[in-house]
């Protein structure tokens, strides 16, 4: 019974090859998971909000609670 | 304004603060990039038993991490730049407000049409009323017109100050014997506040902005109106 001849060359490039596989699955995923769970969603909402703003009906809503100084929130 | 524990930007309220908070999206994409790679790496050192005692020099792996770094780094530049370029775009404003610094006080004035002018304090903490908010309410707020290009002359009249507004992504210092302009529009109404950003003095968190923004209808009332 002999044991399989083990790796004796070229450790630190099997390694390096390994962890560089390994690296650029974490990164992606990392980057992905920043791209679609922060940066594209919070791009959706501003898109959305501005879509069919009015700013004209949200400055009469304002108003009539009373929230500024330069108009009265009567008609 | 920011509520406590808030570590992201405002919502902003003009198109350029906008364009700031994806181009920070952006950069933090990198960062998150970076961030993983470096710490993984570290972690693979700590498992890592190879020795070699005539380490001298490796000059691919020197190349490639110059050159990735670089890549990188333009990746970033490109629309940080064309960002930069776009804020000092000069579009004819409409109206411009001089905003003086006192201490411990603002001032505006719109001498444009009509001569305008008036100090605004921020309201101390025993006047507030339920629905105000502590240290940056003022009694006389800045107004003006939404959907509407503005320019602010900010300057002082003592020591140095410095005029932000944060959801509208303006800063400027207000230095005695100097203007500096900012420009600015506004795409929807409300209430807007920032705070004296420069040490000037025992009351210098203690002389709050706030910007109205209304309709350019009421903005001309108020304009009309005014005593």
């Amino acid at each position: 019974m002999s044991l399989a001849k083990p790796q004796m060359r070229n450790l630190l490039q099997a390694a390096i090859k390994k962890n560089l596989a390994i690296t650029a699955g974490v990164t992606t995923a990392a980057v992905a998971a920043y791209y679609f769970l922060v940066k594209a969603p919070r791009k959706q909402k501003y898109a959305e909000f501005y879509k069919n703003y009015d700013a004209e009906a949200e400055f009469e809503r304002m108003r009539k609670l009373g929230l500024f100084q330069a108009c009265s929130k009567d008609d | 304004m920011s509520t406590w524990s808030q570590l992201s930007f405002q919502d902003s309220a003009s198109p350029l603060m906008e364009e700031l908070i994806m181009f920070h999206d952006h950069a933090m994409l990198v960062l998150t990039l970076v961030t993983t790679l470096v710490g993984y790496i570290i972690l693979t050192m700590f498992s890592n038993k190879f020795i070699d005692r005539f380490l001298l020099e490796g000059h691919l792996i020197e190349v490639i991490w110059t050159v990735i770094p670089a890549f990188l780094l333009i990746f970033i530049a490109l629309p940080s730049l064309h960002l930069l370029y776009l804020l000092d775009e000069y579009d004819n404003p409409s109206l411009t407000i001089k905003s003086m610094g006192h201490q411990w006080y603002w001032s505006y004035e719109y001498s444009d049409f009509l001569d305008i002018e008036f100090d605004s304090y921020m309201i101390p903490s025993k006047d507030l009323e339920d629905n105000q908010f502590r240290l940056i309410e003022v009694d006389n707020r800045m107004i003006v017109p939404m959907n509407t290009y503005v320019r602010i002359l900010v300057s002082s009249t003592d020591v140095i100050h410095s005029w932000t507004v944060p959801a509208l992504s303006v800063k400027a210092d207000a230095i005695p014997g100097r203007l500096n302009q900012l420009t600015f529009l506004v795409n929807r109404p409300g209430l807007f506040f920032g705070q004296c950003s420069e040490i000037c003095g025992a009351n210098h968190s203690f002389m709050p902005i706030v910007v109205e923004s209304i309709s350019m209808n009421s903005f001309l009332n108020w304009i009309n109106n005014f005593e």
